[in-house]
């Protein structure tokens, strides 16, 4: 398993390689001038043409590909145009909170989303199923910008149990952006755990563990939850990779110093080395991501193997 | 499950040990924007460079109404001609790491940004050199008359960092800025900058411990922290909240007028546009008063003259009156009664897209039509720098434009916008329009810097270009900020800046 690890760990760097060819070309497919940017409104032509001198921008584009690529495996990702610090240093000092907050918002996701998923399809057709579909549908169709600003009214102006916004490493400033980063995953985790429960329940093992007299307590958790879990799994990881690239509209709602809203920032003023570099960091992320899930699997289902 | 509950009470419980707001005098300013530099000499956006005027000084500054006033320098003379400015500097200064301020401190950077390296280089193109006449007197000799060079030493980015500093951290000075201000940088993380009390500042003494800049793009949230008591200061203060502002007892709300022009761009080289009569009738046909109300919150006034009433010789002018008859008859006259077809162009900001679209409903009146094409801001200035004037088949466009002259000199106000010389890509006459006699009078302006010759110059300018009707005309955005009722001293500058110097925080 060890070996097997490690051999889809060295098959990320070709994707990598690909995806950096891919954002290195996207992100000078978007019109305007990311010296035009730097230098500002009311700038003269030889200031910008100046910044484009510096910035190395009057060069091929095969030119910049392969200077960049060089600095990169020599550990350097350059320095973002817009504050001139190492973009690594820039994206490690947003990657903790965004780190911190999808954790949390994937844990409220797992623990909710699953268990309202479970409950409505145990109680597929009672009330209980109406109540936790509802509850999960309501997540669904709720902006995430919407039940954050509720939130915030609720919670911080009303109530004042939670701070409105920002990040300064307190924990009580992670309960509300981290629950409406929740909500929406919550949801879509408990569509998803339902139908999977469902498809399992109908499968001919659970008929004949019935059968042959196993409890219904005993069926329901040992033979289909286990099983119905295989596309959660999944489902999860995928959402995770999402989390992990920043909510754009949650760190922004809560001043929430993380990599959505950098990337945002990113985009806006044409910053090309953060966005070659973070899209890099998002594409590791997924593919990182599938290979835990994979080893995941085996975990829940020792029928899988690796070859 | 029993465990997993345990888990989520026990989870709630730690999250909701919020540790309390102790009473102390910090003020946290939530703003919509994120800091970009600190190095005076290679910023461009106002949100830093108001950062950068709690720490650093410049020779001359403004006061909050953007008159220049003496700083760093005494007093100042010059010569006829306008190419010699003399500073006398004041004398006792020192910067925050203990170096003092004197002649030599000016000439290191102001020979820096000579060095044509830095954003803000472009200021001292004029400057042909900087003499050092004694250690508290400085000299700047031009290359040609620049009536305006006043204005430029007062800019933002002709603030004097410490040479040692300089020495010491180079282009890293951007992330350490040391000088002579109110305020002791203290800490850049992420997107948050603090700054702290200089208790031996040479001017009145700072009241305030420190004052932390914390970005907080979402308005309603920046309202939140306000309304809670976790920010002091918020900047802008969305205009369609001001109701809820309004409401709430420990709330002030302060609205101040902005050097912010926003004007409608036509495109002068495109045959029906180039005719001043189709332009005079799209000034007649546009409802400015409803543009205001509807896509800006009524956060602004009507636009009087080419330039906003804080720059300096503003000369107010006859308003266009909405008056649609008289926009008809004047396309009548200029034979385009059938109208012809545009393009809208605007950046996407919610606000300007709304404004566009109703000059859209409001033109159909006179039957010019056409698509909005909306992009992002970077998109939108690429575009319209890529026009030359002697393109052929130009786009017959008009673009949903805005500036704001840093210098609060009438200068920058115009003639980047509407000299002959300003023709994309030097600068930002995106609509191509010329005139002989404007360009005089722009240039008259510069070969003097005595102020009431050139009141004379811009008046006569403001007279001229009004009636040509350029542009057309909108409005000047109004600032509006909200801090806590217990902060004092504490305003949003015209430029869309701010002052913190003489903030005060009651108990």
């Amino acid at each position: 398993m060890l070996k097997y690890f490690f051999k889809r760990c060295v098959a990320i760097v070709p994707v990598l390689v690909v995806v950096s060819i891919l954002a290195c070309g996207f992100v000078r497919l978007l019109p305007g001038d990311p010296a035009r940017m730097m230098a500002g409104q009311d700038a003269d032509t030889a200031t910008i043409e100046m910044l484009r001198a510096q910035l190395g921008l009057d060069r091929s584009l095969p030119v910049q590909y392969f200077t960049y690529m060089g600095n990169v495996l020599r550990g350097d990702l350059g320095k973002s145009l817009k504050t001139k610090r190492p973009v690594f240093q820039e994206i490690s000092l947003r990657y903790f909170p965004t780190m911190v907050l999808a954790v949390a918002g994937m844990t409220w996701s797992v623990l909710f989303g699953v268990f309202f998923g479970a409950v409505a399809a145990i109680y597929n057709g009672k009330w209980q199923d109406y109540a936790a579909m509802l509850i999960s549908v309501s997540g669904i169709s709720m902006p995430q910008f919407w039940l954050g600003l509720l939130a915030i009214q609720l919670f911080a102006v009303y109530l004042g149990w939670f701070p409105v916004a920002g990040f300064t490493g307190k924990w009580s400033e992670l309960a509300l952006p981290s629950f409406t980063l929740g909500a929406t995953v919550a949801a879509v985790m408990a569509r998803f755990t339902l139908s999977a429960f469902l498809d399992v329940l109908s499968e001919e093992y659970i008929s004949t563990a019935r059968a042959k007299g196993v409890p219904e307590r005993r069926v329901m958790w040992k033979h289909a939850f286990r099983n119905a879990l295989i596309p959660v799994v999944t489902m999860a990881g995928l959402q995770f990779g999402f989390l992990l690239g920043g909510s754009v509209v949650v760190e922004t709602v809560f001043a929430w110093p993380g990599l959505g809203r950098f990337m945002i920032e990113a985009v806006a003023v044409r910053d090309y080395p953060v966005l070659q570099a973070l899209l890099l960091l998002y594409s590791f992320h997924f593919v990182f991501i599938n290979l835990l899930v994979d080893m995941v699997y085996a975990m829940i289902n020792p029928e899988i193997r690796f070859e | 499950m029993a465990a997993k509950r345990l888990f989520l009470v026990l989870l709630c419980l730690a999250m909701m040990a919020a540790p309390a707001f102790g009473a102390s005098k910090d003020i946290i300013y939530a703003s919509e924007s994120t800091p970009k530099s600190l190095d005076p000499h290679d910023t461009t956006d106002t949100y830093s460079g108001a950062i950068e005027k709690a720490i650093l000084e410049g020779l001359m500054g403004f006061d909050k109404d953007l008159k220049v006033v003496p700083l760093l320098a005494e007093s100042y003379t010059f010569n006829n001609t306008a190419t010699e400015f003399t500073f006398k500097l004041r004398k006792g200064i020192k910067f925050h790491d203990g170096t003092p301020f004197n002649a030599e401190a000016v000439r290191v950077n102001i020979a820096r940004l000579m060095g044509g390296k830095l954003k803000r280089s472009s200021l001292m193109k004029p400057v042909k050199e900087l003499a050092v006449i004694d250690d508290s007197t400085v000299k700047f000799v031009l290359n040609e008359p620049f009536g305006a060079f006043i204005n430029t030493v007062a800019h933002p980015g002709a603030l004097i960092l410490s040479p040692a500093a300089l020495t010491k951290y180079g282009d890293e000075v951007s992330k350490n800025p040391v000088g002579t201000g109110p305020f002791i940088f203290a800490e850049w993380v992420s997107d948050t900058v603090k700054i702290k009390k200089n208790p031996n500042y040479w001017r009145a003494a700072v009241k305030v411990d420190s004052i932390t800049f914390r970005p907080v793009p979402e308005s309603g949230s920046r309202l939140a922290m306000l309304r809670t008591g976790q920010a002091q200061y918020i900047y802008p203060m969305p205009a369609e909240l001001l109701k809820v502002a309004q409401a709430d007892p420990k709330i002030d709300i302060i609205e101040r007028p902005s050097i912010v022009e926003r004007y409608l761009v036509l495109n002068t080289r495109h045959a029906p546009l180039g005719d001043a009569r189709v332009r005079q009738a799209i000034n007649y046909a546009l409802d400015k008063q409803a543009i205001i109300r509807i896509a800006w919150g009524g956060a602004a006034t009507e636009a009087d003259s080419i330039i906003p009433p804080n720059l300096q010789f503003y000369k107010k002018q006859s308003a266009w009156p909405y008056d649609v008859a008289k926009a008809k008859a004047l396309m009548k006259e200029a034979g385009h009664e059938k109208g012809f077809k545009v393009v809208f162009l605007t950046p996407n900001p919610s606000n300007r897209l709304r404004a566009t679209e109703m000059v859209q409903q409001q033109l159909k009146e006179i039957n010019i039509t056409g698509e909005i094409q909306s992009m992002d801001v970077a998109s939108f200035y690429n575009k319209l720098e890529a026009h030359r004037a002697d393109d052929s088949n130009q786009m017959p466009f008009i673009a949903f434009g805005g500036w704001s002259s840093s210098t609060g000199d009438a200068d920058w106000g115009i003639r980047p916008l509407l000299a002959t010389q300003a023709f994309p890509p030097a600068l930002s006459n995106f609509g191509f329009f010329s005139d002989k006699k404007v360009d005089e009078l722009i240039q008259a302006g510069l070969v003097s810097a005595d102020p009431a010759a050139r009141r004379e110059a811009y008046a006569k300018c403001q007279d001229a270009v009004w009636p040509m009707a350029p542009w057309g005309y909108l409005f000047v955005d109004t600032l509006i900020a909200a801090k806590s009722k217990n902060l004092k001293g504490i305003y949003p500058l015209p430029d869309g800046g701010f002052s913190v110097e003489n903030a005060e925080l009651a108990d």
